[in-house]
This record gives C-alpha cells, structure tokens and sequence, in this order.
C-alpha cells in the first residue's frame, strides 16, 4: 500500500519539473543563445547604457562643462592625442617608471621573502619593521623621494617599486613557509633532498601564492608611478593630466585616464597569460 | 580487470616483504615544559608479508609508533628494525599513506603518482605505465589527467596509495589513510587495498580508528591503550583470505569484531585506571 503511494506521487510529480524544464530551454532559446553569450549581451548593454548616460548628463548642462567632458569630445581628444604624438612620450614614461618599478619590486621581495623563509632568526628581528612599514601610507613619503631622487625617472620608480614591494613580499614568505607537516614527511618519507623538496614543493607552492600578489602589486606599481608624476615630473600620464586639468582642457583629462585604464587591462593580461605559460611549463 | 591482466610484468618486480621488530621502543615529547610519554616500552614483531592494524584510543601513541617505523620519529630509547637494520631515517624500501590524501595540487593525478618516481630520478616509460595500472586497479582509470581539486575525497585518497605504491615498496605504511570517508567509500578502498596487497604481497602496518576496518584487513589487530601508550594485546584475525564484500555479512566477522571490541575495552580501562597514577597527558602527536 505504502509502496504504491509513494510511485503515484512519483509519476504524478516527476511531469512538472520536466515541464518547467522544457519551457524554461524555450525561453532561454527565445531569447538567444547560451548563458554565456547573454552575459556578453548584458555586458555590451551596460557599456551602452553608461556611454548614452554619460553624452546626455554631459550635454544637458546639469554638470559644469569644466568638470565632464561628452564621450565624443574625449574620443576626439584621444584621437588628436594620438595623431598629433602628444601621447607617446607621456604613456612612454609612465609604463617605463611603472615596469620598471613593478620589476624592482618583485625581484627584491623574492629575495627578502625567501631569506625570511629560510632564515627564521633575520625573519623574526626584521618583521616587525616590515610589519610597520607595511601600516604606513607610504605615498605620504612621495614628496621626500622626489626631494633625494630628482625630478626624472628614479622618484618614480622607487615610489612604484615600494608600494609593490609588500604584496610580493609577504606572499612570497607564505607560500614558501606554508607547508603542512603532512606534505614535509610525504617528501622526508620519499627521501627528498632539501632541494628536491624546494622544487616540488616549495616553489610550485609558493608560485600559486606569488601571482596573485603579483596583480596587486603591479595596480600598487602603477598607483606609485602616477603619485610620483603629480608630486613632481616633465612628463608621464599622471603629468599630463595634471597640465590638462589646471589648462582646463577637460576631453583630455578624460582621455588621460581612458589610457591608463587600457594601460591597466594590458598589465592584467600580461600577468595572465605568464602565469598560464608558467603552469604549462610546470 | 584487464588492467589486472596486462599490468602483471610492470607490477611484479617488488622486493619480498619486510619483517619488523620493536624492542623496548619509548618515545616521550615536551609539551610545554611537561613530559608527555607517548609510547612507553613497546615490543612488537611483525612478521614479512602480513597486514597488521594498530587499534587504540586517541593518545594511545599508535601514530607515533606507525611514524617511528616509518623513520620519521625516532624512539626517546628503544629500536625498531626493519629488514634487520636500525631505523634512524625513512628506508627506501617503504611506502607512506597519510591521513590526509596530502596531493600536490598543481600536479594532475598521473603527476601525483609518478612523484616518487621524480624523487627517485627513475623515472621512464615503465613507471608511468606501472603508474597507470595501479590507477586502474584503484578505479581510476580515465582521471590521469585531472588534478586534485576535481576529485572527491576517496579519490584523492585512491591517488595517494596508488602514489604509495609506485615504488614497490616491500613495507607499506598507513597512517588513518580512510580515517576521513564516509564508511561506503571506507569499504570500497578496503576491497581495493587488498586486492593490490594480494597482487604484491608486502607487509602492511596499518592505523585506524574503526574496529571493523581493522579487521576485515589485518591478520593481527594490535590494540593499545593511552596515557602512557603501550600493547595492551594482539588479537590474531584468522579469516580466510582472499576475503571479499560478502565477509563482511558473516558471523565470524562479526565474531571477530565483537572479540577486538572486548579487548579495547579491557585497554581503555587500563588506560583510565594509568591515567590516576600516571604523570602523563595530552594527545600523543608531535
């Protein structure tokens, strides 16, 4: 009797979730494609939506004509930018003070990140300054580095490479450092030289906690560069920007920070595509 | 089952099994400031090619003493000898399961297994089709190429004894290795294990938490008591072998269990009646 119940609540409730199902792949039909081409749909709706806000708050004269530009004055702001050669050499120091810095960072902070890691004695006297340092708005000390490095590219890249440095640093140690005791006697039970552990162990470990921090602190490089520009420089984007605001030549400014947004997007993929060459690699 | 077949050049090579023996093996750790005797005057002779379980309460030192075997700990006094030489560092010759599957996660499973053979610096064509096979006698024929994260617990813990046994190793150590599955996939691995110990006879040591695991695998249940450990009693299992699913419904199974029980309950009153006089405390981990 039970038995029987329970197949007749079966037969009679497995039709509805199908039903629900099949109209549900209609509509999904309807209106084109797979989730994934709505989200490109959606994502291409919202740019629009926010290029047509933007041309129609700009023009209707409810912000001043001093603060926002339309997007078809910024366009053709870049474009003049482009074609006049005004761009290059501010872009040019820019990524220079931006790469170079990012570089110097992560090259130092995986040599103190792996002494830390291996030494615990220059770990445990040293951290608590790193640790400071680490709290402290370090573009407050922007000023002071243009007052000892000058006017060109070092100020730049020293800001950039301090403000990278910590994420590397820290992940670094983390990743070297942290290895559960399993996976130490998993090695020591398969009689794995120090190196070998290093290799297969540590590094990969440590490569999965780098790169990520190496995203951040390419934005922080980045960040460091442009504080650098504003505090003193002859050129760079940040310069430029500085000039094109205090001319008033508002398209520009906007033009300005589009470029670095694209310069931004190009780090990321960078940082992408050498983290997939170097798993591949793996 | 025709992995099974194929498989039998590449997984026949091994060394005859180990024998083991614990004289007077102590181990003591100090936990902040107070001395914890993990293993207190342990003897224990395990025979070449058997499978013997250590059974106990928490504390009871039966990882420790798995882990002195294994070269990983040494004893505070005492000795344990394999194959007739004195244990002071991992032997080549062995195997190690932890509790946790303990995968390399940026390794897909066929890089997990092969490891040791990377260690080694022996690694070729054979060891790789060594390591196939034994995936295959797992179950996990077709995963090769999937990485750890893709896989459900039992796997992972499948991926770390086929990578246990890459090696041939002639004494396999297993520390809890089913300790965290749910008890269907707990049976499962059971099956599996044997059938690969029956298929390269070596000495197993084996820790567990679960009495019917015990004994359904072992031919000697060695069963301790804590606080300070030591061999409270062996219990012989004398089931037959090959033993298969089925046994697990029998009465002697169930005979066998019931027997196991009242001797771990014998040495949890031990231990609780040391516990008054003894200085010891704590859980016996370093």
């Amino acid at each position: 009797m039970k038995v029987e119940t329970s197949a007749s609540q079966a037969t009679a409730s497995s039709p509805v979730p199908s039903e629900v199902g099949t109209e549900a792949a209609a509509l999904r039909s309807r209106l084109g494609g797979s989730p994934g081409t709505k989200s490109t749909i959606g994502a291409v709706l919202i740019f629009v939506a926010f290029v047509a806000t933007w041309q129609i708050v700009a023009t209707s004269g409810m912000v001043s004509k001093l603060l926002l530009a339309p997007p078809a004055d910024v366009l053709a702001a870049l474009g003049r930018m482009v074609s006049e050669g005004t761009l290059w050499p501010h872009l040019w120091a820019t990524v220079q003070e931006t790469v170079l810095g990012f570089l110097l960072a992560v090259v130092a902070a995986l040599v103190v990140g792996s002494a830390f890691a291996f030494s615990p004695i220059i770990r445990n006297a040293v951290y608590p300054y790193i640790l400071i340092s680490q709290t402290f708005p370090k573009v407050a000390i922007a000023p002071l580095i243009v007052a000892m490095f000058g006017y060109d590219l070092a100020p730049k890249v020293v800001l950039a490479a301090l403000l990278a440095f910590f994420p590397v640093l820290t992940n670094t140690m983390a990743g070297l450092t942290e290895i559960s005791e399993d996976e130490v006697n998993l090695f020591r039970s398969l009689r794995a030289s120090k190196w070998q552990e290093l290799r297969y162990l540590r590094i990969p470990n440590a490569l999965a906690f780098i790169f990520p921090a190496l995203n951040s602190a390419a934005v922080l490089a980045l960040i460091g560069a442009i504080v650098g520009e504003f505090v003193a420089s002859r050129s760079g984007i940040g310069y430029a920007i500085q000039q094109y605001t205090t001319t008033g030549e508002v398209a520009a400014t906007y033009a300005s920070l589009i470029v670095l947004s694209v310069f931004g997007l190009a780090i990321y993929g960078v940082l992408t595509l050498s983290e997939r060459l170097v798993r591949r690699a793996r | 089952m025709s992995a099974l077949t194929h498989s039998t050049t590449s997984l026949s090579r091994a060394a005859d099994p180990s024998g083991i023996k614990v004289r007077g093996a102590s181990k003591t750790f100090n936990r902040k400031g107070k001395t914890v005797h993990a293993l207190s005057e342990v003897e224990l002779e395990i025979e070449a090619g058997q499978f013997v379980s250590l059974i106990g309460p928490s504390g009871c030192g039966k990882s420790t003493l798995l882990k002195m075997i294994a070269g990983l700990l040494e004893p505070s006094s005492g000795t344990v000898e394999v194959d007739g030489a004195v244990v002071t560092e991992p032997l080549p010759q062995i195997g190690v399961a932890f509790q946790k599957p303990t995968l390399l996660r940026w390794r897909n499973v066929l890089e997990n297994v092969c490891l040791p053979l990377d260690i080694e610096k022996n690694r070729d064509a054979e060891g790789e089709s060594r390591a196939l096979d034994l995936l295959a006698m797992m179950g996990l024929a077709g995963f090769e190429k999937h990485y750890p994260g893709e896989l459900s617990g039992g796997m992972e813990q499948r991926v770390a004894i086929a990578r246990s046994l890459i090696n041939q190793p002639s004494l396999l150590l297993m520390d809890e290795p089913f300790g965290a599955l749910d008890e269907f996939t707990r049976e499962d691995l059971n099956d599996e294990l044997l059938r690969v110990w029956q298929h390269e006879p070596k000495t197993v040591v084996f820790v567990t938490h679960s009495i019917s695991e015990a004994v359904f695998l072992s031919d000697r249940v060695v069963v301790m008591s804590a606080r300070p450990g030591r061999i409270h009693g062996i219990v012989p299992i004398e089931l037959s072998r090959p033993r298969e699913r089925a046994l697990r419904n029998t009465a002697e199974f169930y005979e066998a269990i019931r027997h196991v029980r009242s001797v771990l309950d014998e040495a949890k009153g031990n231990g609780a009646a040391a516990r008054g006089k003894g200085p010891s405390d704590g859980e016996a981990r370093p």
